[in-house]
């Protein structure tokens, strides 16, 4: 009675902050509140208990990867690699395409995929601008970066909030679920890339005249004429994240969580760069969702000491007797509702379902583990309010005032995003779905 | 490169060129910009293209037009800017502060590298900049400033540059936030306003595009740059 009464909470407050996102903390916060009150003083749980089933090591390295970031950023490497990729393109759109999502993949695989769509994007909407792009191509374009941002968070184990929350849970080793993700991730942004390729050939786009595209990327040049990497971060930067990195791989063996080990390298790099990390950690540090996450955390610690998680496992493994239809099950619950309340909620809350239903047994826990961080990324790109990159880039791109080719002002909102993030739901959803069947 | 090969270089949409070029005006400067899409036409098409584009571009950047009419190559245009603001370097050393109204990066870039001792206060004659890109161009002795802090930077120590585009007798061409950032009162605070001449003279193109100004309406002192 009183965990139906705690679900009923959890889900009616994930509804209201995703109505009214403006008012989320207040009312998670509230949330937490209710369910915590009602968690101690009618069923019974010791608030201790409670506080014991956060999982602090994903908040450190959250909060420890988001200093990292911070950090990394003010070296201007993302700037440079995206002028880089400028430069690259030749000013052709579909090499402007493939280059930016590229980049913001593979920036995303280690760091703050926030941090790397602000830095980026103001590069990408320059030469945008320059050539002159279609409404189409610019759909299209932002789509596809969002989408890879997506994608590469779900790739390692550090990309993203879901995956950090399996790997500092302890669900899955760093290694086991870079081997498992990281492979997939590759192989579906690959095909996804090709696919808005084609799609982009088939709508027989036309490059911008000769001369607009010399302009356009000297422009760049001149624009960006003496932007230089700071490699008294850089380097310093790269030292300790490859330090950490070889720490991760063997975690395990040395006995050292990766909450720690991230604590570890972040505190050095900011004893190395004092000055800088003494004003991010004052400033620029993303306290919100710290917050938001804990008080999440908390809301589903009362559920699972209620023992409600797992009457939902039990009647999940009763309903679907089949293992593989129990997890495609589970994994199409996880990517829908990551469509509607987001990565976070979504992972908080299906993560100790799904540890409930391996620990039935006959089922492999590695493998669904992996799946549901892809029914997360489809999730994450079906909707752009999905997650925080695609209302983050809508934002970045109104305030732009990028015009068309045809000079009106260009839009990316949650309409033009929408066939490209169905389209890019199914085929990541199904690519999990398949990668989950082939394995059980 | 053929005609035919520089006539479908040229043969452009006139809106199509200053959309592309449009963040450089902003950032770099009219004038800076003018000088870069001179480069490049020069460099596909050589001087008989750049004229031709000059008249495609004559209702749009007149300012270009007034480049091709100097009949200076890129190159030699580069060298006659260069050897002028290491001049101006000369007369600007003893000012600690330096305020200079638009900006035009052919001159600064070289000008605020060549001061490394003064504080350079730039105000920009575009809105539509990223001051975050602008600055890291620039060494840490720039800052970018509003038009409203002019008037508390002024002193002995403080000289204020702006821009005098094809002067003709006393006439030339201003940016607007020239006029809006002298008058009178800044007048009374600076020793020197200086204006730096760019392609003083001749003006077959703007002359008919904009207002003109009365240079002594702005300027105690004037600076011949090309």
């Amino acid at each position: 009675m009183i965990g139906a009464f705690l679900i009923s909470v959890l889900i009616a407050t994930l509804i209201i902050q995703a109505l009214i996102p403006a008012r989320k903390m207040i009312v998670i916060l509230s949330g937490a509140t209710v369910t915590l009150t009602i968690a101690v003083t009618q069923g019974n749980q010791r608030i201790w208990d409670i506080y014991s089933g956060v999982p602090w090591d994903v908040l450190v390295i959250l909060l420890g990867l988001g200093i990292f970031s911070s950090l990394f950023a003010r070296s201007r490497l993302f700037s440079a690699l995206a002028v880089w990729c400028s430069r690259a393109s030749r000013g052709k759109y579909l090499l402007i395409l493939i280059m930016f999502s590229s980049i913001m993949f593979i920036l995303s695989c280690t760091l703050n995929n926030l941090t790397a769509l602000l830095l980026v994007l103001p590069v990408l909407l320059s030469i945008l601008k320059a050539l002159g792009a279609t409404q189409g191509f610019i759909a299209l374009c932002f789509s596809m970066v969002i989408v890879a941002c997506n994608l590469g968070g779900a790739a390692t184990p550090i990309g993203d909030f879901p995956a950090i929350l399996l790997m500092g849970t302890g669900s899955i080793s760093f290694v086991r679920y870079l081997i498992l993700a990281f492979p997939m991730c590759i192989l579906l942004f690959g095909v996804l890339l090709a696919l808005f390729a084609v799609y982009y050939n088939r709508k027989g786009s036309e490059d911008a005249a000769p001369l607009e595209r010399s302009l356009a990327l000297i422009s760049m040049a001149k624009l960006y004429r003496n932007f230089t990497i700071d490699k008294t971060i850089l380097y310093p930067g790269i030292g300790v994240f490859c330090v950490m990195f070889g720490l991760w791989i063997v975690a395990g063996k040395i006995g050292l969580s990766p909450g720690i080990i991230c604590f570890l390298g972040v505190g050095l790099l900011m004893v190395v760069k004092n000055e800088a990390a003494e004003e991010i950690v004052r400033h620029e540090i993303d306290f919100e969702s710290i917050l938001f996450l804990t008080a999440l955390f908390l809301m589903v610690s009362c559920m699972a000491g209620s023992g409600i998680l797992d009457s939902v496992a039990g009647f999940m493994t009763v309903y679907f007797t089949d293992t593989k239809m129990l997890v495609c099950a589970l994994m199409i619950c996880c990517g829908i509702s990551t469509a509607i309340f987001s990565a976070g909620p979504s992972m908080a809350t299906m993560l100790p379902i799904a540890q409930q239903i391996i620990a039935k047994g006959g089922v492999p826990g590695e493998t669904v583990y992996v799946g549901l961080a892809l029914s997360v990324c489809a999730g994450s790109s079906f909707l752009l309010t999905a997650a925080t990159a695609g209302p983050l880039a809508q934002s970045i791109v109104g305030k732009s005032g990028l015009t068309t080719r045809e000079g009106q002002r260009a839009t990316f909102d949650f309409m033009t995003f929408l066939p490209f993030g169905i389209f890019a739901y199914t085929i990541i959803q199904a690519g999990g779905l398949v990668f989950v069947l082939l394995r059980i | 490169m053929s005609k035919a090969a520089a006539d479908s270089v040229i043969d452009v949409d006139p809106e199509g060129v200053m959309r592309t070029i449009s963040a450089l005006i902003s950032e770099l400067g009219a004038f800076s910009a003018a000088l870069i899409l001179h480069d490049t036409v020069y460099q596909m098409t050589r001087r008989e293209g750049a004229v031709r584009l000059a008249e495609t571009l004559a209702g749009h950047f007149p300012l270009y037009g007034e480049i091709i009419e100097t009949d200076l190559s890129p190159a030699e245009a580069e060298r006659v800017i260069r050897e002028s603001t290491d001049r101006l370097s000369e007369t600007l050393k003893t000012f600690s502060s330096i305020v200079v109204v638009g900006i035009e990066s052919v001159i600064l870039d070289n000008l605020t590298r060549k001061l490394p001792e003064s504080r350079f206060y730039l105000i920009p004659h575009s809105e539509t900049l990223e001051a975050e890109r602008v600055l890291a161009n620039f060494p840490p002795n720039v800052r970018l400033i509003d038009v409203r802090e002019i008037m508390e930077l002024g002193g002995t120590h403080s000289v204020l540059l702006s821009y005098a585009f094809c002067e003709m007798l006393e006439d030339s061409f201003i940016y607007p936030v020239t006029f809006r950032a002298v008058g009178p009162d800044v007048r009374s605070s600076y020793n020197r306003i200086i204006g730096l001449k760019l392609l003083s003279g001749y003006n077959r193109y703007l002359d008919d595009m904009a207002p003109l100004y009365s240079t002594r309406q702005f300027f105690t002192h004037q600076f011949g740059i090309i």
